[in-house]
């Protein structure tokens, strides 16, 4: 029943939050100071290659980020709009009610889920006087309902144009005015449509999710930095040489510092300071 | 198919891919391209080794997909 007012007020959040990430970006100075690791985790999930660009890695941030925003709307293109199929919404883009059925006593009953197929559906989902409306389906079951939909746990990785591209989903999904039975305008894709679109878009979320992974192990590895050379500093830990052709992980974890590892700026053979082998 | 081609509506209708008999498998080219392209730029210190590592797993994923999808109809042919 609440469902118009917070469908309208999705994309508005959407565009809250990608300002809010793009600031963030602008005002970032990568080569001063530490950042957190939960901040590059949020911007990279708001915006795919972000928490790369908060690090200083811009290349690598624009080729992974328009890699992953290129797949992602390759999905809508080969599977269509209806391809974002938010849990909790129905076929007819209206939100799932769960409805209480009378049993054989009081005390008995039994929860229904309604997917509704009309406005006046939506509005009253009741099919009986004795029916109890309980409330939104994904609220009162929620495991249930992503259970349904698994696939939009990987798609929702790509950020807010996920939630964004869902919202406008569910608004073209609603069937034509006055049609008897109920008929949509943009019905959803079906066969090989739907499944090679569900892969493009569930395969762009979870390699955004790897992305967001290795950004956040290479700003907490970032962080984990001035303890080690202080400690290094107070114990008079020997200066050592990194290899030539030393990976740059190795790098990081042989203690080259945040900016020399993420950026991969140690050169062959060069001097660092390190605490831990 | 000229019918459902001037009724089509980017990314709101899906395309319309089943008047291709085959061409649906080529879609599948992309996504390797994507996932070689996003992993290798994980895995590599310098992004200059990008393009070519890329392109090493890109046609190892496509011709791995083809040799397995031929095992498999040869497979499905024997056991009809």
């Amino acid at each position: 029943l609440v469902a118009p007012a917070f469908l309208d007020s999705i994309p508005r959040y959407c565009a809250n939050l990608w300002l809010t990430a793009t600031v963030i970006l602008l005002m970032s100075n990568s080569r001063a100071g530490h950042i957190s690791p939960a901040l590059v985790a949020v911007v990279a999930w708001l915006i795919p290659g972000g928490g790369y660009f908060l690090l200083g890695e811009r290349k690598r941030a624009f080729t992974v980020g328009t890699s992953i925003i290129l797949l992602f709307l390759m999905g809508i293109l080969i599977g269509g709009i209806r391809i974002m199929d938010p849990p909790g919404w129905g076929e007819y883009g209206y939100m799932d009610q769960l409805i209480l059925r009378p049993g054989r006593s009081a005390t008995e009953g039994f929860l229904t889920k309604v997917e509704p197929s009309s406005d006046e559906q939506a509005n009253d989902p009741r099919e009986g006087q004795h029916d109890e409306i309980v409330g939104s389906a994904l609220l009162g079951q929620p495991f249930a309902e992503i259970s349904d939909k698994p696939w939009y746990v990987c798609q929702i990785l790509c950020g807010p144009a996920t939630l964004a591209f869902s919202a406008a989903s569910v608004e073209l999904a609603r069937p034509v005015k006055d049609s008897r039975p109920p008929e949509q305008q943009y019905p959803s894709s079906h066969s090989r449509s739907w499944e090679i679109g569900a892969l493009y878009t569930a395969v762009a979320g979870m390699l955004n999710l790897l992305v967001i992974i290795d950004a956040t192990y290479l700003a907490s590895r970032g962080e984990e930095e001035p303890a080690r050379e202080e400690a290094a500093a107070a114990s008079g830990a020997a200066a050592r040489v990194i290899p030539a052709k030393q990976p740059w992980r190795e790098v990081a974890q042989a203690g080259g510092t945040r900016g020399e590892a993420v950026r991969g700026e140690v050169k062959r053979g060069e001097v660092t300071r390190g605490g831990t082998p | 198919v000229i019918f459902s081609t001037l009724a089509y509506a980017p990314f709101l209708d899906p395309l319309p891919i089943w008047t291709f008999t085959w061409g649906w498998a080529l879609l599948l080219v992309p996504l390797c391209l994507a996932v070689a392209v996003v992993y290798k730029c994980i895995r590599c210190r310098d992004m200059r080794l990008v393009p070519k590592q890329a392109a090493v797993l890109f046609i190892t994923i496509v011709v791995g997909m083809i040799l397995t999808s031929g095992a498999l109809a040869g497979l499905a042919s024997l056991l009809d």
